[in-house]
């Protein structure tokens, strides 16, 4: 009787350590975890920020830097538009996996671009948001008079 | 007579299991967190490396709208294309017009543009060039079967 209880008491004592212990170093790769997560989720958007700038860049060179041309190229793309008061900006949004947003409540990241001009150049600041947070940007300038011979 | 089968935990077993396990759980938490930081860096390179290029853009399109409105006037100035080329030669030195900018420390945007009388300017080379003398290649061909 007295080796079982003193066999149980050693197991107890070391069911004790044991998760103590776990417990202890669990803290740790929890941590770990959780930053490598929010690391790759930064990272995520980043690049997902960049193929979308990339995408609106292009299109803006495209479009000659003019908007309305602009506008029609991201409908032909079935991108969806955001309704701006300011005819210089145009706002495009997308989803958590980053396409087009069907409805506001699809919406998680918005490009803003806004449309100006710096003398013969036409310009636009792009800016990839995360709701407040800026994630990426970008200027873009265009001449669009390519050796036509048209005025600037 | 039946032999009775008894699983029993030996002690130490637990405290075995708890060392495989952490040293599991710790290696794989450590490889994910260098992974994701990786990728982060190539994440924040590409971010980076696409930034320099639409900057060197800004700057070529820049060059271009300077000198098209310097190439505008020389154009009004001008009777005919003789006098045209003669008056660019004497504001550029030369009928071609170059810049160039850089994108990276391998990479640069070469525009070049050339004077003509009826657009004012062609646009000659616009491209993005990689510095191959800053790399180096290894002269031994693979070991393919044939």
């Amino acid at each position: 009787m007295n080796k079982t209880a003193s066999r149980s008491t050693l197991f107890l004592l070391e069911m004790i350590f044991v998760i103590f212990f776990f417990a202890l170093t669990a803290t740790v790769y929890v941590r770990l975890f959780a930053s490598a997560s929010s690391t790759a989720s930064a990272s995520r958007d980043l690049t997902e920020s960049v193929i979308a700038a990339q995408n609106l860049a292009e299109l803006f060179y495209a479009a000659d830097g003019d908007g309305d041309t602009l506008r029609t190229y991201l409908k032909d793309q079935q991108m969806s538009l955001a309704d701006t008061d300011d005819d210089n900006t145009i706002i495009v949004t997308y989803t958590d996996a980053w396409e087009a947003a069907q409805s506001a409540d699809d919406v998680s990241y918005t490009a803003h671009m806004v449309l100006h001009t710096d003398g013969a150049l036409r310009c636009a600041d792009l800016t990839i948001r995360d709701g407040d947070r800026d994630i990426y940007t970008l200027t873009l300038k265009h001449y669009p008079v390519r050796g036509k011979g048209g005025q600037p | 007579m039946k032999k009775r089968l008894s699983y029993r935990l030996h002690a130490g077993t637990a405290s075995i299991l708890l060392v495989f396990l952490t040293l599991c759980l710790i290696s794989f938490a450590v490889l994910t967190r260098v992974n994701a930081n990786a990728d982060l860096r190539l994440s924040t390179k590409y971010a980076d490396r696409t930034k320099s290029y639409y900057d060197a853009v800004g700057e070529a399109e820049r060059f271009i709208a300077e000198t098209d409105a310097v190439l505008l006037t020389l154009h009004e100035e001008s009777a005919n294309e003789e006098e045209y080329f003669e008056k660019v030669r004497a504001h550029f030195g030369d009928l071609t017009m170059r810049a160039s900018y850089e994108i990276g420390a391998f990479q640069s945007l070469n525009v070049t543009l050339r004077a003509d009388y009826d657009t004012r300017f062609l646009v000659d080379d616009y491209q993005v060039v990689t510095d191959e003398s800053a790399f180096s290649y290894d002269e031994e061909p693979l070991n393919l079967p044939r």
